[in-house]
């Protein structure tokens, strides 16, 4: 008992010495990761601040992920760093540094669960953190990959889904393949910018940080069902709002020019905001 | 505790090389412009015309108002060589083809100087994969486009040596890329 007690109060005072703790230097590696890769994702910007304005404005959702899972990883003391937190850290660092598109997403998701898997000790925030940071990198590869893989079948699937819901206000919306025509010749094309998918990919994920803000820790198996409860009512409201959007864009010309490039682009994304917000509330209030 | 110490300074230069090496690169970030802007396509439409082959003004094909297929026939020839530039991103490659009246054609997809009888999505995303892996001196992507003759006056095979040209990767320096 007593070797125990010495044991801790020793770490305990270490703490506070450490120049760069194991958890610090996690939260930089998932901040120079994701800088550079929203960064560099930035087609037409001439300078580095520009670089960096564009990628903040056009990826709000996963840099407010990034930051909470930086902040979970940063709000509690860690152990300093050791040999293994530098080896993992590698990938990320490395590719952070030498490439661009979604090498740096992939080069901090190895790094991550290089950490997770042969550096374990991360718990309650940290772990959290860890995971929120984990799920943005993979999510971000996968709906770049299938980006350009096409993914027509869930494209259409996609489609057909706004297609059913938006007949009911417009019978004259007929689904082909992966755009939805208006007989009176109006036709919207479905990219993945516009899916269900790709707003439903970045909600959820927003919902788990802000869900986390809260439950962070042990959650109990009742707040468990009541998560998962408002994540499927999320779900079905976002694939519900978009396929109303889509619908009124098909509709006519204006409506399209209002909701895609008007004032209603930046209502849309404030309903999706505030309704990721609002079953967030819930999931954590209950 | 002094080997932690040294753990905390080479984890601490690691990220200090990051950032500066980030940052450096980041004033050679946003050059890689589209390249499928007019003036790519002109560059094609010369080609195609110096081969011999001549812009058929009659055919008109536009997507939200702009022009996204060229017409071009040869005189005594009443068939017909459509060509499309397919976006650079790969969203609409399946999508845009068939709505643009080439259904009725056989279409084929130039990319990296071959002809495909679909569009090579794996081969397109391992391409830009190694072009964005490498630093500062990169490899662009392959052009990919949509090809349909009508007709049979040889007009694609008149042309297949100007459209391979245009198709083949450019390697080019981030500084100076004018592609």
């Amino acid at each position: 008992m007593t070797s125990i007690s010495i044991h801790t109060a020793a770490t305990a005072a270490a703490l506070p010495r450490a120049i760069l703790s194991r958890n610090i230097f996690t939260a930089s590696l998932i901040a120079i990761a994701g800088c550079a890769a929203l960064a560099r994702a930035v087609p037409d910007a001439t300078s580095a601040s520009a670089a960096l304005i564009h990628g903040f404005t056009n990826n709000k959702v996963l840099w407010i992920c990034l930051a909470v899972a930086v902040w979970h990883l940063q709000r509690k003391p860690s152990p300093a760093l050791q040999a293994q937190h530098l080896a993992a850290g590698i990938p990320a660092l490395v590719l952070a540094a030498i490439s661009g598109g979604i090498w740096p997403w992939i080069g901090l998701s190895v790094s991550l669960l290089l950490l997770l898997v042969f550096a374990p000790g991360y718990r309650g925030a940290a772990r959290t953190g860890l995971l929120i940071a984990l799920i943005a990198a993979i999510h971000e590869i996968t709906i770049d990959s299938l980006s350009d893989l096409g993914g027509d079948t869930l494209l259409g699937i996609d489609a057909q889904i706004a297609g059913s819901l938006a007949q009911w206000v417009l019978p004259n919306l007929v689904v082909e393949g992966t755009a939805l025509q208006h007989l009176d010749g109006h036709m919207l094309v479905l990219v993945w910018g516009c899916s269900s998918l790709s707003n439903l990919g970045d909600t959820l994920l927003l919902f788990l940080a802000l869900v986390s803000l809260h439950a962070s820790g042990e959650v109990s198996r009742q707040s468990k069902g009541w998560i998962i409860l408002c994540s499927l009512a999320l779900t079905c409201l976002i694939v519900g709002l978009n396929a109303l959007r889509l619908a009124l864009m098909a509709s006519n010309a204006e409506l399209y020019a209002y909701l895609h490039d008007g004032d209603g682009a930046a209502w849309y994304r404030i309903s999706i905001l505030g309704v990721t917000a609002l079953m967030s509330g819930v999931a954590v209030c209950r | 505790m002094q080997v932690n110490r040294i753990y905390e300074l080479a984890g601490l230069a690691g990220l200090a090389c990051s950032v500066l090496v980030f940052y450096a690169s980041l004033s050679t970030a946003g050059h890689r412009a589209n390249i499928w802007t007019t003036p790519q396509i002109n560059t094609v439409t010369e080609g195609i015309i110096e081969a011999g082959l001549q812009h058929r003004d009659d055919v008109n094909i536009e997507i939200g108002g702009q022009e996204v297929a060229l017409g071009f026939s040869r005189q005594g020839c009443d068939g017909l060589l459509l060509i499309a530039s397919l976006p650079n991103t790969a969203q609409g490659w399946s999508h845009i083809a068939p709505r643009m009246d080439m259904t009725a054609f056989n279409v084929q997809y130039l990319y990296d100087s071959t002809l495909h009888a679909q569009v090579p999505r794996l081969q397109r995303l391992t391409d830009k994969l190694l072009s964005e892996l490498r630093p500062g001196f990169e490899l662009t992507p392959p052009r990919l486009m949509a090809i349909a003759e009508a007709g049979h006056c040889g007009l694609l095979q008149s042309t297949i040596y100007v459209l391979e040209t245009f198709t083949q990767p450019q390697r080019v320096s981030g500084l100076h890329q004018t592609i």
